[in-house]
C-alpha cells in the first residue's frame, strides 16, 4: 500500500514537473512538415511537426534543449527557459550550407530561359547530326537558323549575322567564329563543347536582359560543376589538341584547359583540286575555364582563350584574281562573380577581348586592332511567383584601321592606284535594364522587360521593350508569344568602319509538341529592321520587312533510325529610294533534313542534306575600258538583286564509332562534305572585260576524319 | 548487355525483401504529432507494389498515388513531391515487369522532372533522383553514356550534403556496381556499400521521412564479394545482413549460391 503510494505521489510529482508548449516550424516561408523535434536528454520522447508545421511537446520544469531537425536544414537548440507557455512558439530552420550552395547554382540559370525556343546541353551538341562537335554549328539544324554562308556565326530568321549576339557567362562575345571573313572559313565557332553548361536559342525576340540585339541571341553558360576528369587527347586530319579538366576540392570548383594546332598541309594534300582557293592555314589556341566554389555562397568563374591564326589562299573581286592572305591573333577573358543574397543573387560579368587582324588582297592592305571592354551589374530576386533582374551595363569598344584602299573600287592588282586611310573608332554603350519574369503556376509564364541607353558622346537615345507569355497546354503541348522593340550597333569591318544604331520590332508565336518518339514545332513571325544598313555599296535602305513561316519534325522511327525535318519560309524585302527589293534571305524554301542511324555496336551515321532557293545579288552587264588603271569599270544592272544564284543543294555524311574499356574512351569519326561535289554558287565573277560571268562556288566536297581518345581518371 | 542490367536491376528492387522493414532499436523513434497519410508511406507504397506485382494490377499503387495528389493539391512540400516520385519509381519497375518500357519510361521521365524541379533539393532528393535516373538509364539508347556521368553527380551531390546519409552511399555504389567495367565501374561500389551498411536508416527514426536501402546494400555487397570470389567476405556480411533482416528474400536467395 505504501509502495502505491509512493507511485501516486511520484507520477503526480512528474506530471506536475512538465509543462507542455506548442509550436511551430517554418522555413521562414512555408511550413516544415515531418521535422523532428525532440528534447536533448531524451530524444526518445520526441514529436513530428505535422502538415501545417505544428507540434506539441511535454517539455519539463528543469532546464533541458530542445532540439528541431530536418533534412536540409541546421538543427535548430532551444533551452527550454526561453519557450513561451501560453503561446505558439515559431521556429524558423535555415538551409544548410550545402544546399544553399546548390540553390545559389540554380539562381544563376538565366530569368528569360523559359522564352529561349531551345535549351541545349554539352549530351546535346554531341549527339547533334551537323553540329561536328561545335557548339555554334548545333545551332543550324534548328529551322530559325538562316545562314547562307556556311559559317557558324548565326544569322536567326532571316536576319544579318551582325543583329544577332552570342552571349558566354553574361558577355558578349562579337564575331565568335574562327576567320569568319576568308572563303569556306568561318566554318568552327571559338567555342569547345566541353566547357559548354547550357546553351539556350532565342530565335527572335532576344531577352533585354542583354542588350546590343536586335534579332535574336545565342546564350551560352559554362559547366557549373566537372562530371569527372578527364583527359583528351584528339588527332584529326588538320590538327592535333589535348582538354583536360580536373575537378578541385569541392563538385562545384575545377579547371579545364586545353589547346590545339591546326595545319592544313594533309587536309589540302589530298584534295587539292576542290579546295582552288586555299593554300595554307595554320592555328593555335588555347583556353582556360575555371570555376571556384568559395565560402559563403561566392562562385566565380574565369574563361580566357587565345588564338592564332594565319591563312594563306586565292581569292577575286571583281575581275582582279591573286593571293590573299590572313593574319589574326585574339584574346578574351570573361570573368564572372557572383553571390547569394537572401532570395537574391548579385552577380558582376567583365569582359576583356583584344584582336588584331591583318590582311592583304592586291593592293587592299588591311591592319585592325579591336579592343573591347564590358562590366556588367545584375542583380535577381525572386519573390514567389515574382523574379525580378535589373542590370547597368558598360560596353566599350575601340577600332583602330589603318589601311590601304584602292582608289577606284574595281582596280585591286597590285600596283592599281591606292590611298592610305586612318581612322579610329570608339563606342561606348552605357544602359540599364530591368526584366520580370511572373509565374502564377507552372503552366503560364508571363515576362516583360525594358532596357534603355545613357547617351554618351553623340548617341541617340533609345528604349527597347519586349514582353513574352508562355502557356504549357499539357506536358506535351507548349505556346509561346512574344514581341517588342531592340536595339543594337554594328561591329565595324573593314568594308563597313562604322557604328551605327539599328532597330527591329518583331512578334513571333512559337508552338511545341514533344512526345516520347516526335517532336514537332512551329513558328510564325514577322519583324521589321531599320537604322542605318548600308547592305549594298554605300546606298542606305529603308525599313526590311521580315515575314516567315518554320515547320519542324522528328520521328523515331526505330531505336535505331531517327529522322527530322524542316521547312522555312521567308519572305523578305526592303525598301530603297520607294522601290521594294528581295532581301538578302528571301527565300521560298529552306529544308533541313536528316537521317540517322545510331547503332550501338556498329556506330553513328547520319545523313543531311539542306536545300535552298539560292540567294540575291545584282549582276553586271558590262564594262566600260579605263586608261587610268587599265581596268574595266563595271556597269551595275539597273535592277538591283534581281539576279539569283541557282538553288542550293548539299549532303553531307557524317560517321562515328565509339569505343570504350576499363577508365578509356576512343571515338573515330569521319565525314564527307557536300557528297555530290555540288557547285553551288556563292559570288559572280567576270572575265577582264565583263562579258562573261562566271561563280564561285562554296565548299567543294571534302573528306574530313579523326579520333578522340579521352581517359577518365 | 544492358538487357541484362536492366533485367538484373528489376529482379533485384521488385522481389527485395518480401519482408517488412526491420527496426533498428538503438534509434529514438518519435511519436506521430497529427495522423497523416504520409505516415509509415515507404512502407505502404512497398506494400502496395508487391500486392500489385503479385495481383498483376497496378491498382493498389494507383489508389496509393491518387491519396499523394491528393495532398499536392493542399501541400506543396518537397517532401510529397518525393514520395510521389518514389511511388513514380516503383510503377516504372511495375511496368517494366509488365514489360511496357513505354509507360516504365515515362513514369521514370515525370518523376526526375519533378525532383529536379524541386527548390532546395536536398540529399535525400539527389539520392532518389540518381538513383531513378540509374533504373531509367535502360530507356535513353544512345544518351546513357551522358546520363550515367549525370547520376554519378546527383550520387556525389548527395554524398556532399549529408555525408551521413545511407542512401546517398548506396545509390552511389549502385551506379559503380552496374556499369560495365569497360566503361569505367566496379571500382568503387564496395567502399561505398561498406560505407552504406555502417550508416543508421535515419538518425532519429521519423515514419515521414526515407529509410529505405540498407537492406539493398547488404545484398548488393554480399553479390560484389561472390563475383570477386571473397565468399569468407560474402558469409561475413550475409550473417549480418540477415540478422537485421531474417525476413529478406533477396538475402535468403544469396543463401543458396553462398552454400555451393
Amino acid at each position: 500500500m505504501k509502495s502505491l503510494i509512493y507511485i501516486v505521489f511520484f507520477c503526480t510529482a512528474i506530471c506536475a514537473a512538465q509543462t507542455k508548449i506548442s509550436g511551430k516550424v517554418t522555413d521562414g516561408k512555408w511550413t516544415i512538415f515531418a521535422a523532428n523535434v525532440y528534447l536533448k536528454s531524451s530524444p526518445e520522447t520526441g514529436t513530428i511537426t505535422d502538415e501545417n508545421g505544428l507540434f506539441s511537446i511535454e517539455i519539463p520544469q528543469e532546464n533541458d534543449t530542445l532540439v528541431i531537425s530536418y533534412i536540409g536544414y541546421e538543427e535548430l537548440y532551444i533551452p527550454t527557459a526561453t519557450l513561451q507557455k501560453d503561446e505558439l512558439n515559431i521556429f524558423n530552420l535555415q538551409l544548410k550550407e550545402e544546399v544553399l550552395q546548390q540553390v545559389v547554382l540554380e539562381n544563376r540559370d538565366p530569368i528569360s530561359e523559359q522564352f529561349s525556343v531551345v535549351k541545349l546541353d554539352k549530351m546535346d551538341i554531341y549527339l547533334n547530326p551537323v553540329a561536328q562537335g561545335d557548339p555554334l554549328k548545333a545551332i543550324t539544324i534548328l529551322p530559325a537558323s538562316t545562314n547562307v554562308d556556311e559559317t557558324a556565326n548565326p544569322s536567326l530568321r532571316g536576319s544579318d549575322p551582325d543583329r544577332s549576339r552570342v552571349i558566354l557567362n553574361g558577355v558578349p562575345v562579337y564575331n565568335p567564329v574562327r576567320a569568319s571573313q576568308i572563303n569556306n572559313q568561318g566554318f568552327f565557332s571559338l567555342f569547345n563543347p566541353e566547357i559548354i553548361g547550357k546553351q539556350y536559342v532565342y530565335a527572335s525576340n532576344p531577352p533585354l536582359i542583354y542588350g546590343n540585339s536586335s534579332a535574336g541571341l545565342v546564350e551560352i553558360q559554362t559547366t557549373k560543376s566537372l562530371e569527372k576528369n578527364q583527359l583528351k587527347l584528339s588527332a584529326t586530319l588538320v590538327s592535333t589538341g589535348f582538354f583536360v579538366s580536373q575537378q578541385l576540392d569541392s563538385i562545384n570548383s575545377f579547371v579545364q584547359v586545353y589547346g590545339n594546332y591546326q595545319l592544313s598541309d594533309a587536309f589540302v594534300g589530298i584534295q587539292e583540286q576542290n579546295l582552288p582557293n586555299l593554300q595554307d592555314f595554320t592555328t593555335l589556341d588555347f583556353g582556360v575555364n575555371l570555376g571556384f566554389e568559395l565560402k559563403n555562397n561566392w562562385f566565380l568563374n574565369s574563361y580566357t582563350y587565345v588564338i592564332d591564326e594565319d591563312f594563306f589562299g586565292t581569292d577575286q573581286r571583281f575581275t582582279y584574281r591573286g593571293p590573299f592572305t590572313s593574319e589574326k591573333r585574339r584574346l578574351f577573358t570573361i570573368n564572372s562573380i557572383g553571390h547569394a543574397v537572401g532570395n537574391g543573387y548579385i552577380s558582376l560579368s567583365t569582359g576583356f577581348n583584344t584582336e588584331q587582324q591583318d590582311f592583304a588582297f592586291g593592293n587592299t592592305l588591311s591592319d585592325q586592332e579591336t579592343q573591347q571592354l564590358y562590366a556588367g551589374l545584375n542583380y535577381k530576386v525572386k519573390l514567389d511567383e515574382l523574379t525580378l533582374q535589373s542590370v547597368v551595363s558598360v560596353d566599350h569598344q575601340t577600332n583602330d584601321f589603318e589601311d590601304s584602299i584602292p582608289t577606284f573600287f574595281y582596280a585591286l592588282a597590285p600596283d592599281s592606284p591606292s590611298q592610305t586611310s586612318q581612322r579610329s573608332l570608339d563606342n561606348t554603350a552605357v544602359e540599364t535594364a530591368v526584366y520580370g519574369s511572373w509565374k502564377p503556376n507552372n503552366d503560364i509564364t508571363i515576362s516583360s522587360g525594358i532596357r534603355a541607353n545613357i547617351p554618351t558622346n553623340e548617341q541617340a537615345s533609345f528604349f527597347s521593350w519586349q514582353f513574352g507569355a508562355r502557356y504549357n497546354l499539357n506536358s506535351q503541348h507548349a505556346f509561346l508569344l512574344s514581341g517588342g522593340k531592340y536595339h543594337n550597333y554594328t561591329t565595324p569591318s573593314f568594308f563597313r568602319q562604322r557604328f551605327d544604331l539599328l532597330k527591329s520590332e518583331q512578334i513571333a508565336l512559337d508552338y511545341t509538341f514533344e512526345a516520347k518518339k516526335t517532336s514537332v514545332s512551329g513558328a510564325i513571325y514577322y519583324k521589321t529592321e531599320g537604322g542605318t544598313q548600308p547592305i549594298i555599296g554605300r546606298l542606305a535602305i529603308d525599313d526590311q520587312e521580315t515575314f516567315g513561316v518554320e515547320v519542324f519534325v522528328k520521328q523515331q522511327l526505330h531505336p535505331y533510325v531517327s529522322i527530322s525535318a524542316s521547312y522555312s519560309y521567308i519572305d523578305q524585302q526592303f525598301g530603297l529610294g520607294g522601290t521594294q527589293f528581295p532581301g538578302a534571305r528571301d527565300a521560298d524554301y529552306f529544308i533541313k533534313s536528316t537521317f540517322e542511324f545510331k547503332h550501338p555496336k556498329w556506330g553513328t551515321f547520319s545523313l543531311n542534306w539542306i536545300g535552298r532557293t539560292g540567294t540575291n545579288y545584282t549582276g553586271i552587264t558590262g564594262g566600260i575600258p579605263d586608261a587610268t588603271t587599265d581596268f574595266f569599270r563595271p556597269i551595275f544592272s539597273e535592277n538591283l538583286l534581281a539576279n539569283r544564284f541557282t538553288d542550293y543543294n548539299r549532303l553531307d555524311l557524317n560517321m562515328s564509332k565509339y569505343f570504350a574499356w576499363d577508365d578509356k574512351e576512343l571515338v573515330f569519326f569521319a565525314s564527307i562534305n557536300n557528297v555530290f561535289n555540288q557547285k553551288n554558287q556563292r559570288i559572280d565573277q567576270y572575265n577582264t572585260d565583263y562579258s562573261t560571268r562566271s561563280f564561285d562556288v562554296f565548299q567543294r566536297r571534302l573528306f574530313f576524319f579523326g579520333m578522340v581518345w579521352t581517359l577518365n581518371y | 548487355m544492358k538487357k541484362i542490367i536492366s533485367y538484373v536491376m528489376v529482379l533485384c528492387v521488385s522481389i527485395t525483401s518480401l519482408s517488412a522493414c526491420h527496426q533498428e532499436k538503438k534509434i529514438p523513434a518519435l511519436s506521430v504529432g497529427a495522423q497523416s497519410s504520409l505516415a509509415e508511406i515507404e512502407k505502404r507504397i512497398y506494400a502496395a507494389f508487391v500486392d500489385s506485382i503479385l495481383q498483376n494490377d497496378l491498382s493498389s499503387l494507383e489508389t496509393i498515388d491518387k491519396e499523394l495528389q491528393g495532398i499536392t493539391q493542399r501541400n506543396q512540400a518537397n517532401l510529397v513531391w518525393y514520395w510521389r516520385s518514389y511511388l513514380n519509381y516503383y510503377k516504372a519497375i511495375y511496368y517494366v515487369r509488365q514489360d511496357d518500357k513505354k509507360l516504365a519510361e515515362k513514369s521514370c521521365d515525370e518523376a526526375i522532372t519533378w525532383l529536379e524541379d524541386l527548390d532546395n533539393k536536398t540529399s535525400e532528393d539527389y539520392a532518389l533522383l540518381a538513383l531513378i535516373q540509374s533504373f531509367g538509364i535502360q530507356f535513353k539508347g544512345a544518351k546513357a553514356m551522358f546520363i550515367s556521368s549525370k547520376i554519378k553527380k546527383n550520387a556525389k551531390k548527395a554524398i556532399a550534403m549529408e555525408p551521413k546519409n545511407l542512401r546517398a552511399h548506396f545509390v552511389f555504389a549502385s551506379n559503380d556496381f552496374y556499369t560495365p567495367e569497360k566503361y569505367g565501374g566496379g571500382k568503387n561500389a564496395e567502399k561505398f556499400l561498406l560505407k552504406a551498411i555502417a550508416l543508421p536508416n535515419q538518425k532519429i527514426k521519423n515514419p515521414y521521412l526515407p529509410s529505405w536501402g540498407k537492406e539493398r546494400a547488404y545484398e548488393m555487397l554480399i553479390k560484389l564479394y561472390i563475383k570477386k570470389k571473397e565468399l569468407e567476405n560474402a558469409k561475413k556480411y550475409f550473417k549480418e545482413g540477415i540478422e537485421l533482416y531474417p525476413e529478406s528474400y533477396n538475402l535468403k536467395q544469396l543463401a543458396a549460391k553462398l552454400i555451393e
